[in-house]
């Protein structure tokens, strides 16, 4: 994924994107938690179709993202070189990878909270996502956990049961 | 488990695109790129009210952005063509799209199946959005 801005927890990203108008920048994200991947990817999972009614709705927004954390992955035994995972390209489904100052603030989100190091991983994902200006749609099975972590942030995310 | 993988020549193409697009921060070539004198100046005027830095910068975006959507929009029919129970429907993909727009609908979800039952006997080829506008009208005139 790429990234420009500073969050207001004083993380810098990589400066490989072009400048974008307050305009251009709202617009649609979407981060992928473990169940939503899977139903991306298995045509056999019981919400492929629901998945596919997401991506499909993303291609009527102007750039919209969508995303898995690289911690998701690991947690759904997703790997992108694995035949069954070739679709993620095709779909624009991007990495978001764990870097350290995003660890450090997944950390700090979850603290407490007794949720798993993924779901703060997710969150802390959605949460930058949020603080650049998207309109950020989290999908996942574990809708409870993770919005007990959204109630720690102070950014609009909604949670959506996949 | 079926996966989404496939081969057919669509397939190998929509991935080679996709390749490409995850690709596009490397170098850049000069092209004989011809474009019509008036989109030029439309682009430079556009530049001075703030679309993007130059001209080049916002072409070269604009088009990785219309890209994207094009590859995950074909990878999706196309899909839905070789799975036909994964084929969304008018009435999810509306729901999604008041998901992803945080549109009060999106709590609805019998109000847009309700919507895009009714839109396509009047517009065949409604879109998500044309059934989150109908569904927007029945939620006003049930409340009024």
């Amino acid at each position: 994924m790429r990234m420009r801005t500073t969050s207001s927890s004083g993380r810098q990203a990589s400066a490989t994107t072009v400048a974008r108008s307050p305009l251009a920048a709202a617009r649609v994200a979407v981060v992928l938690d473990n169940e939503a991947l899977q139903a991306a990817v298995l045509t056999t999972h019981p919400k492929h179709r629901r998945l596919m009614e997401v991506l499909q709705a993303t291609t009527l927004r102007r750039r919209a993202l969508v995303v898995v954390p690289t911690a998701v992955r690991v947690e759904a035994g997703v790997r992108r070189t694995d035949p069954s995972a070739t679709a993620l390209g095709r779909l624009g489904v991007e990495d978001v990878p764990l870097t350290g100052d995003r660890a450090d603030a997944a950390v700090l989100l979850s603290q407490g909270a007794s949720v798993s190091v993924v779901d703060g991983t997710v969150v802390q994902c959605a949460e930058e996502l949020a603080e650049r200006g998207h309109r950020v749609t989290v999908y996942t099975s574990d809708v409870r956990d993770l919005e007990r972590l959204r109630g720690r942030t102070a950014t609009p995310i909604s949670v959506r049961r996949v | 488990m079926r996966s989404m993988a496939r081969t057919t020549r669509p397939s190998r193409l929509l991935d080679e695109l996709a390749t490409a697009l995850a690709a596009a921060e490397g170098p850049s070539a000069v092209t004989s790129f011809r474009q019509p004198e008036s989109l030029r100046r439309a682009a430079q005027v556009a530049v001075a009210l703030g679309w993007a830095p130059t001209a080049n910068e916002g072409v070269v975006a604009s088009l990785r952005d219309d890209l994207l959507a094009f590859c995950r929009s074909a990878a999706v029919e196309l899909h839905g063509r070789e799975v036909p129970e994964a084929r969304p429907s008018l009435a999810g993909t509306a729901l999604a799209l008041a998901e992803l727009d945080h549109d009060p609908l999106a709590d609805e979800p019998k109000l847009i199946e309700r919507a895009a039952a009714e839109i396509v006997s009047v517009r065949p080829d409604a879109d998500a959005d044309d059934v989150l506008v109908w569904a927007a009208s029945l939620r006003h005139h049930r409340g009024a």
